[in-house]
């Protein structure tokens, strides 16, 4: 099975995988990952390669997620460990990078998983230099929390409900605010800082509704 | 290619009450039958002591057909034990007609009147069973083989399946989970043999069905796209169409759920939820506890008669069987006093026993849809494998729960092992088109300080898979580090499950802190865990010694492969007496290096009294016969060390 090494070129931008092999060093072929090579089995172990590079797609929050999946599978047939026998590949090795393949999927087949990890290959700040959140997020949090807790002792689910439908929008809307500033960062803008705080506010959000969902009616 | 043509690959369904074995064949797989043409073999085994002192075993239908006879020599369902420990057994023991006791490591020895063996040897001996079958049919050795497990087996489970498999004699080169493997088989389009009988039920061990030889299954290609020149003949490589679907696999002793996507070849699980405690089996206990009531009231005692306690069993199992077919059935058991119980079931009574089983399994079901991230909607088809599947109640409430009828049109009892073969051949490179991708059904991580779940890897994540974590020492010159590995979704790590524990020794001399120790976890697309781990400053490898909480050691496995019925106690006591004995003797030399370095800043008083716990444990292990005590000396001596250790990590992080 070919892989889908065509796509790739151009597309990288530039800070990318500017320092990553296009060419496998073993036969010269294209490579459609820095992995490992499609036509000759190399395994390149590269491990300068981001998940985005990992994958062949440029490193953007934008991505096109049928392809990113015809990718990985693509890629999966080639070098899964079940198929080392028969490439010629040492099954350890193979182990690797598809393990490599699998935790680079995890992360950029998510889209909260994907911003966050943007942030991260961008240079921005981590969750634990910089817990900084928009606005009144923590007011909101703890009006909500106190909100939760008092239905935890009354008995109607109809206010919980409504609690949980509330917060299932904030989550939605906040996922929203991410993917806005995210594709700012994939055009070049410098909204690294506003990121970090709405994905810190995601944080919140996620364990409020965690603790909703927990409440029995 | 030529090689695998002389060294077959096959797939194996080690169930927990019957097992089955199939091949990959240029058609399709195959499942193989014994003589009479049945597919199945019960995994009932007979153990008997000869005059010298050696054991010989009896596996399948005759064993299983004279289990009330020979109730106490019988040994079914033993997969219920396999990689657990012997705590794990309080819920299981009561259940059992053999006695059980705690082996070395936390693992179950069995005492089958007289013959003692790990739950891994019976196991072993029904795969050997198979194997000779296979060997015979194939006309040269089997000796590698694609074994499945339930999806929700954990780490020791596993290796426990795949020491049972060495210990026949085979290399277990891939473990399938279960609903993977039933997902593979459909997604091909082979439903094996007979499925046209498979809504019938079977007979009881006396009446046993066995049908006639069946020819090579015709595989039926649903997926090939005839239009399309490039993929004739190859099913899976047909319209790229994707389909995600549930298997709903309910067997003798396990249930797991399992959701998949199957997109142009590639079968990937998305998740998988499960109970490795509830199957069929369970249908059977849940109408003999209904019944033992009833039948006290004419026999007080029938309980105390462990072979009215197997018959009773096996007539629940028999009444549970006609129960899918007829609406009421008569159970007939004859009591040790001489009465007779007879008592006709309804299947409306029946359902009522064992409906807060289904519910559960509906639960569960939930779950794996929830994890998936989907909704029931988004799921083209759910598909029932499994013997327990057949149980109407459980069809009923399934096409309630999934909101249309269920797809039934496979043999539940054979499609495992189908699937098992299908991946076989993939192994083998004969299906160079068909790939699993696979999850990991529990969390795995290690213990962190305070007692809590650091998790490394999450549930469903996608097999293989690694996770790195750096350590580093808390005592000026320390050489090893000791890891506790878990696996569980719980919180605290006492209510996980222990899998090992990891000891890196090697590390080189440094002051306390300065060390950076990369330890990589590594899960295999066997599910199974591997451990390595580097110092990043100097680049030494440090060596890792694995001492599994549960399950055999690599020596013991050997021996097993050198004689699966003889069994030497005194050599599991002596290893593991020398594994306690070096344990004390490290646990007790890092606390002296402790109470050293921290000399200065400790009162005299609580230097005093760890010195005396020091010279108390030494004191105790030279001169200890009873090994459960000294391991719970040194646990002890462990727990009342902790305060020691957390200062010395203060300290460090300080200096």
């Amino acid at each position: 099975m070919s892989l889908p090494v065509d796509a790739v070129d151009g597309e990288r931008s530039p800070d990318n995988s500017a320092a990553l092999p296009t060419k496998c060093h073993e036969c010269r072929e294209p490579l459609a990952t820095p992995l490992f090579c499609g036509a000759c089995h190399a395994l390149l172990q590269e491990t300068a390669a981001d998940h985005f590079a990992a994958l062949g797609i440029a490193r953007r929050y934008e991505i096109d997620a049928a392809d990113l999946r015809r990718r990985y599978l693509a890629l999966s047939r080639e070098v899964h460990p079940d198929r080392a026998a028969h490439a010629g590949l040492d099954p350890a090795a193979a182990a690797r990078v598809s393990s490599r393949l699998n935790e680079a999927m995890r992360v950029l087949s998510d889209d909260l998983l994907r911003a966050e990890y943007l942030l991260e290959i961008c240079g921005g700040p981590s969750a634990t230099a910089d817990k900084s959140v928009p606005g009144d997020v923590l007011t909101e949090t703890l009006e909500l929390r106190e909100e939760i807790d008092e239905a935890r002792h009354s008995a109607g689910s109809e206010r919980l409900n409504a609690i949980r439908a509330q917060l299932a929008q904030q989550h939605a809307a906040a996922m929203q605010r991410v993917a806005a500033l995210a594709r700012q960062v994939d055009q070049g803008g410098q909204t690294l800082k506003s990121l970090r705080a709405e994905l810190n506010a995601i944080k919140y959000l996620r364990r409020l509704r965690e603790e909703a969902a927990r409440v029995e009616t | 290619m030529t090689r695998s043509a002389d060294d077959p690959i096959v797939g194996i369904d080690l169930g927990t009450t019957f097992s089955l074995v199939a091949v990959f064949e240029p058609g399709g797989p195959r499942v193989l039958r014994d003589a009479g043409g049945e597919a199945r073999l019960p995994s009932v085994v007979r153990l008997m002591r000869g005059e010298g002192g050696e054991s010989s075993a009896i596996v399948g239908w005759e064993a299983r057909d004279s289990a009330v006879e020979f109730t106490s020599s019988t040994v079914y369902s033993v997969k219920r034990l396999l990689g657990r420990s012997a705590a794990d057994l309080k819920r299981e023991s009561a259940h059992l007609n053999y006695s059980v006791e705690a082996g070395p490591r936390s693992t179950i020895t069995l005492d089958i009147g007289g013959v003692r063996l790990a739950p891994e040897q019976i196991s072993a001996l029904v795969l050997r069973k198979l194997k000779e079958r296979a060997e015979a049919e194939l006309g040269r050795p089997v000796n590698r083989a694609v074994v499945t497990v339930p999806a929700y087996f954990d780490d020791a489970q596993r290796q426990a399946t795949r020491d049972a498999g060495a210990a026949a004699g085979l290399d277990v080169i891939r473990i399938v989970n279960e609903p993977t493997a039933a997902a593979l088989a459909y997604g091909i389009g082979a439903r094996g043999s007979g499925f046209d009988v498979a809504e019938k039920p079977r007979s009881g061990p006396e009446i046993a069905v066995r049908r006639s030889p069946g020819g090579p299954i015709q595989l039926p290609m649903p997926h090939c796209n005839s239009q399309d020149a490039a993929t004739a003949g190859d099913p899976a490589r047909g319209p790229s169409e994707t389909r995600t679907v549930a298997i709903y696999d309910l067997g003798g002793g396990t249930f797991d759920l399992s959701i998949l996507r199957i997109e142009s070849g590639v079968f990937q699980v998305l998740s998988t939820a499960g109970d490795t405690h509830l199957g069929g089996d369970d249908f059977d206990r849940a109408i003999a506890e209904a019944l033992a009531g009833e039948i006290a009231a004419l026999d007080a005692g029938f309980l105390q008669s462990a072979a009215t306690r197997q018959a009773l069993r096996l007539a629940a199992e028999r009444a549970k069987v006609a129960l899918s077919e007829k609406p009421s059935v008569q159970l007939v058991l004859d009591l040790p006093n001489g009465r007779r119980f007879s008592r006709e079931i309804h299947r409306a009574e029946f359902e009522g026993w064992i409906a807060p089983l289904v519910e559960r399994t509906l639960r569960l079901f939930d779950t794996a849809v929830r994890d998936a991230g989907l909704s029931f909607d988004a799921l083209d088809q759910c598909i029932l494998v499994g013997g327990s599947t057949r149980t109407p109640l459980v069809r009923r409430r399934v096409a309630e729960h999934f909101g249309r009828p269920p797809y039934t049109a496979l043999n539940p009892d054979e499609v495992v092992a189908l699937g098992a073969a299908v991946q076989a051949g993939i192994l083998a490179g004969r299906r160079d088109d068909l790939l699993l991708l696979d999850v990991i059904p529990l969390s795995l991580g290690i213990e962190t300080l305070g007692g809590a779940m650091g998790k490394l890897i999450l549930r469903n994540t996608t097999i293989p898979c690694r996770a790195t974590e750096m350590f580093s020492t808390f005592v000026d010159g320390q050489t090893a580090i000791k890891l506790r590995v878990l696996q569980g979704e719980r919180e605290l790590a006492e209510h996980c499950r222990e899998l090992a524990i990891f000891e890196l020794r090697g590390i080189p001399p440094m002051p306390a802190g300065i060390p950076k120790i990369e330890v990589e976890f590594l899960v295999d697309a066997n599910g199974l865990l591997n451990v390595a781990a580097r110092e990043v400053r100097s680049g030494v490898s440090a060596a890792i010694q694995v001492l599994p909480s549960r399950g055999l050691t690599r020596d013991e496995v050997a021996r097993m492969m050198q004689d699966s019925i003889r069994f030497a106690r005194e050599d599991i006591a002596a290893h593991r007496r020398v594994d306690l004995l070096n344990q004390v003797e490290f646990d007790t030399r890092k606390c002296e290096q402790m109470l050293d370095r921290l000399q200065s800043e400790l009162p005299p008083d609580e230097t005093a009294r760890y010195r005396a716990a020091i010279t108390q444990l030494r004191d105790f292990a030279a001169s200890a016969t009873d090994l459960d005590a000294l391991h719970r000396a040194l646990t002890d001596f462990g727990h009342s060390t902790i305060p020691l250790a957390e200062r010395g990590i203060r300290a460090a992080l300080r200096d």
